[in-house]
């Protein structure tokens, strides 16, 4: 019993510790701030539109929408223009501190709390990209964000970085979040009807109000086009769960994943959603010529 | 003790994840989702499933509506951005209106308080249009001034929907017939 017990536990410390490249996080770092600062300059002039009990919803509505549990430190604020606008340039001012790397893990926690916060004030402009990015700073808390191009970089006496791939472990937390997403997606999907007949995508194309970039909605009028795109999104969304954790096929599961995204980027309105999802599969790279040193 | 607690950390993680985002569909799983999402939400780490067009893409396709009475009794119209006549760096910029005006429909709470929020704005901070008028023998009237405060409201959503023929091949964009349906959301007074 003690030795399976052994076993499973320095399965896991290998899976968590030993397996991931730290040197990526510096790049996930500037990626994930450069998102915050767009995110807060489109918000910012709608701050007390969306924010204030004079603008659309009153602080008592949005904690009646929300479950149990959920709080704001907006509510603690008093409900006016100011108070939004303090809160967006704070999340703004991590947002910098964090791009040019100036002690970016408590940059990366007082975004997750700000981004917590605006989130819960009002519910109903949030979508899953909001999500992902509230969960992807916490677990940013705890990566070497600074490691490398960064102001506030750890500096040693051969100027060689200490980074071990135990440092890394946040990354693989990353790594099963997105895996998530993509296994959640593809496990609905299926059950849908118009998923299984091909004509799911022809029904996305006519959403008009979020669909149309690039990529006009009369692609679609092609039934095979239609069905083609249908069914290989069904497959790659199905398929990346599982290719990103073989190391033999990982860069053909990012490519696809790549290729999905800048698809769903050309063709519809959806933000940032596409680049946040980009920037998690940045995780899953592993540069070579990487030592596993193990310092913990 | 630093390892265990990221160990700790790591698994407790991963397990409420795998929880969290099965598809709501799968009834086996709905009473450990709804512990999982009470402890993940005071920590602002809930997520729930993650649908993206799933089981089957839903239209909601549409704008907002707002019917207004003025001070005077005049009648006004209030229209939200029509998306599907928008730039693309319209939908970029103001990408958390569309959310919102998708989303109203379903909250009554969150439609009254954009009701009352109309009343107040209009026609400083939103710009409403008069309406047509009748007159008491039944001649139509020009649209008179919006004099505020306004009076009343009564919101609708315009939701543009596709008229498919059951056994025909999916229609052309070009050939799309669309219909739309109104639906009546909510009805406010200025408060005195």
């Amino acid at each position: 019993m003690m030795v399976c017990f052994q076993r499973i536990l320095q399965a896991w410390d290998r899976f968590l510790f030993e397996s991931c490249d730290p040197r990526v996080a510096p790049v996930l770092r500037i990626g994930f701030a450069i998102l915050i600062l767009i995110q807060t300059i489109v918000v910012w002039p709608d701050a007390a539109y969306w924010y204030t009990d004079a603008g659309v919803m009153r602080a008592e509505t949005a904690q009646g929408i929300l479950d149990p549990g959920a709080w704001s430190l907006l509510n603690l604020l008093p409900s006016t223009p100011w108070a939004a606008r303090f809160g967006l340039l704070c999340l703004f001012i991590h947002g910098l501190l964090m791009l040019v790397g100036c002690y970016s893990r408590f940059q990366v926690a007082a975004i997750f709390v700000w981004l917590i916060s605006f989130q819960n004030r009002n519910p109903l402009i949030t979508d899953g990209e909001d999500t992902v990015l509230r969960i992807f700073a916490f677990l940013m808390i705890w990566l070497p964000l600074d490691a490398y191009w960064a102001v506030c970089a750890p500096k040693t006496k051969t100027g060689a970085s200490t980074l071990g791939s135990s440092q890394g472990w946040a990354l693989r937390l990353i790594q099963v979040q997105m895996t998530a997403i993509y296994a959640s997606t593809a496990l609905s999907k299926i059950e849908g009807s118009t998923w299984q007949d091909g004509t799911a995508l022809w029904y996305v194309s006519r959403m008009t109000d979020n669909f149309g970039r690039l990529i006009p909605a009369s692609c679609f009028d092609w039934p095979g086009l239609s069905a083609c795109a249908t069914y290989g999104t069904l497959v790659i969304e199905s398929l990346l769960p599982i290719g990103l954790w073989i190391p033999r096929f990982r860069w053909i599961a990012i490519g696809l994943g790549v290729l999905l995204h800048l698809g769903i980027e050309s063709s519809m309105n959806l933000f940032l959603f596409q680049w946040l999802m980009l920037l998690g599969l940045i995780a899953f790279v592993r540069p070579p010529k990487f030592k596993a040193t193990g310092v913990l | 003790m630093k390892k265990n607690a990221i160990r700790l950390l790591a698994i407790l993680f991963c397990v409420f994840v795998a929880i969290d985002v099965i598809p709501e569909s799968y009834s086996f799983a709905s009473r450990p989702k709804a512990w999982v999402h009470s402890v993940l939400v005071p920590l602002g780490l809930s997520q729930g499933d993650w649908p993206l067009f799933a089981p089957n893409p839903v239209l909601n396709n549409g704008v907002l509506v707002a019917e207004l009475t003025d001070r005077s009794g005049n009648p006004a119209t209030w229209t939200s951005i029509d998306w599907q006549e928008a730039s693309v760096w319209t939908k970029f910029y103001r990408f958390r209106h569309m959310n919102y005006q998708q989303r109203l429909p379903n909250t009554y709470t969150a439609a009254s308080d954009f009701a009352d929020y109309l009343l107040r704005a209009i026609p400083v901070e939103e710009s409403a249009v008069g309406s047509i008028r009748w007159s008491s023998d039944n001649q139509m009237l020009e649209p008179a001034a919006i004099e505020p405060p306004m009076r009343e409201i009564k919101l609708y959503k315009y939701r543009n929907t596709m008229v498919l023929e059951e056994g025909q091949p999916l229609p052309k964009i070009d050939q799309t017939q669309w219909s739309t349906q109104i639906s009546f959301l909510v009805r406010r007074e200025s408060q005195p």
